[in-house]
């Protein structure tokens, strides 16, 4: 174990370096700075913005979670996830293709009607899986509930 | 004097503890365990491997290495390899951010720094958290041609793509011991407490969510590269079929700068050799003996689509002009800027029979952007290194 762990620690310094040594010689110095805020603004984007958002919206699916029971809401937060993960690729391609692009044989597709598409079918599912949850947390099943 | 600032620091860390350990326990669930990582993290890992090794295998085909003999079969090699390239770059964009969310409360481990080693780890975690967020985003980016970032993006994203494999080395070598006692089912999974029951979701629950968004994220835009799923591609920037003579185009003639006088009348294409200079105009290529290939056109952004071509063997066309591939070949473009208006070519691609120079594409003249009056077509190249407008070919002993 030591020394596999040795192995990949150092294999993993001698890859980095190689990723540095191409920085350095293949990309003009003029450019680091660009690519540094590129990568701290990832790292802040994501900690900063995107994960809080993720764990504000789990903490409301927890407490829907008491009203619709585990099931729907666990559907619910697949489904969102799809359609969260379906934007951030399809978001690129319908700005770029707002924007124009010379050639006619790039972005082609319709994407913001894609993606329309795309969230009514998540909104479809969230309402089938919360009409599912009001059901059985309605009277007749919470009998059934609380045996459980 | 040091004393005070001690004290300072001592006062402000009793403060910010609490915060932290706050945010800790708000962004915590018990379905963020070491096995969800584990699970997340392999399936990632694999993602960005197979990124990696297809990655750098279009960069030795775009800068071939003269001691490297490249393979020309099968001819969809390149097809296969950069569509997967891009397939798993979408793939790992829900993978990277599900991985992110299962190991996100460690953000907030108090202390921030517990020892040299510990600190070294978190610097290591940092750039390869950065590195690969950045790497998948303008891969992204890239595949649409939309170029919002400072800097160059094939040697950015080249370099990037070493810092993130390496940091992934090094993250996997520190956490070893971890992943090993995770790696399998373990029994306190299997049982009581089992599948991590998770704030709403389980840790089951989780990956299959994460594995239902990857999945669609593939399946609705593989239909660039991959004939089966053609018909669910409703997100991916390019569709078959689409495109003159129904086949897409990297770049116009109008964005290459192709002035139409250039490719008229008086084009004639050039081979330069040992043995001299010939000159074929498009009746000498015409009347030349001319053969039929089934090849596909694979672009670095990933897509991808076969078509039929015909035109000219180049080997029998270099045999004509009393040339023998003996070194690489020298294509000219009669593009006058542009990276690849000058590519090189390793002789087994011209030695190849199914090489040709291509006048006809699916049963017709050449369209304009397809490289009107004659371009290169070989086996399981980069469509970047299939040049378009030919006007020169220069052949080295």
């Amino acid at each position: 174990m030591r020394l596999a762990r040795g192995i990949l620690i150092a294999l993993g310094v001698g890859l980095t370096a190689i990723g540095g040594i191409v920085l350095l010689v293949d990309v003009p110095p003029e450019r680091y700075l660009g690519i540094a805020t590129w990568v701290g603004a990832a790292i802040v984007l994501h900690d900063g913005v995107v994960a809080p958002v993720v764990v504000a919206v789990g903490l409301g699916a927890a407490r829907a979670d008491r009203r619709l029971g585990r099931g729907p809401v666990a559907v619910v937060q697949g489904a969102m996830l799809v359609g969260a993960i379906l934007t951030a690729i399809a978001l690129p391609a319908l700005i770029a293709s707002l924007r124009g692009n010379a050639n006619p044989t790039i972005l082609v597709g319709s994407y913001a009607s894609s993606l329309a598409v795309a969230w009514a079918l998540v909104a479809i599912t969230v309402a089938v899986a919360a009409v599912a949850g009001v059901r059985r947390a309605s009277p007749s099943s919470a009998r059934a509930a609380r045996r459980n | 004097m040091s004393n005070v600032t001690g004290r300072a620091a001592a006062r402000l860390a009793e403060r910010i503890a609490p915060l932290m350990r706050r945010a800790h326990d708000t962004a915590d669930d018990p379905v963020k365990s070491p096995r969800t990582a584990v699970v997340v993290g392999r399936l990632l890992a694999t993602a960005f491997l197979v990124c990696f090794a297809t990655g750098l295998y279009s960069h030795v085909l775009q800068h071939p290495a003269s001691w490297l003999v490249l393979p020309t079969r099968p001819v969809e090699l390149y097809r296969f390899t950069q569509g997967a390239h891009v397939i798993s770059g979408i793939a790992a964009a829900p993978l990277l951010l599900a991985k992110l969310w299962s190991v996100f409360p460690n953000l907030f481990t108090w202390p921030p720094v517990r020892s040299l080693p510990h600190l070294l780890e978190r610097v290591s975690i940092a750039v390869l958290v950065g590195a690969a967020l950045v790497e998948v985003t303008i891969g992204l980016l890239n595949i649409v041609q939309w170029y919002p970032f400072p800097f160059s993006f094939r040697t950015t994203h080249l370099a990037l793509a070493w810092v993130v494999i390496g940091g992934l080395s090094i993250h996997v070598g520190v956490k070893l011991p971890v992943i090993a006692r995770h790696w399998r089912r373990r029994d306190e999974d299997r049982h009581g407490t089992s599948d991590a029951a998770g704030r709403v979701i389980s840790r089951r629950g989780f990956v299959t969510a994460v594995g239902a968004a990857a999945a669609s994220a593939v399946v609705l835009t593989a239909g660039q590269s991959v004939d089966a799923l053609a018909p669910m591609n409703v997100f991916a920037p390019r569709r078959m079929g689409v495109g003159p003579q129904g086949l897409p185009v990297n770049r116009t003639a109008a964005q290459a700068g192709i002035a139409p006088a250039a490719v008229g009348p008086a084009w004639a294409l050039e081979v330069h050799s040992s043995a001299g200079t010939r000159a074929f105009d498009l009746d000498a290529l015409r009347r030349m003996p001319q053969t039929d290939v089934v090849l596909p056109i694979a672009c670095v952004e990933g897509w991808s689509q076969s078509a039929s071509w015909r035109g000219v063997r180049l080997i029998d066309l270099l045999a004509t002009a009393g040339a023998e591939p003996g070194g690489p070949l020298v294509f000219t473009s009669v593009q006058a800027e542009g990276a690849f208006a000058r590519t090189t070519m390793p002789p087994e691609y011209a030695r190849d029979p199914l090489t040709l120079v291509a006048l006809e594409l699916n049963g017709s003249v050449l369209h304009l952007d397809h490289g009107y009056p004659a371009r290169v077509i070989a086996p399981g190249r980069p469509g970047v290194m299939q040049t378009k407008w030919l006007r020169a070919i220069e052949v080295t002993a």
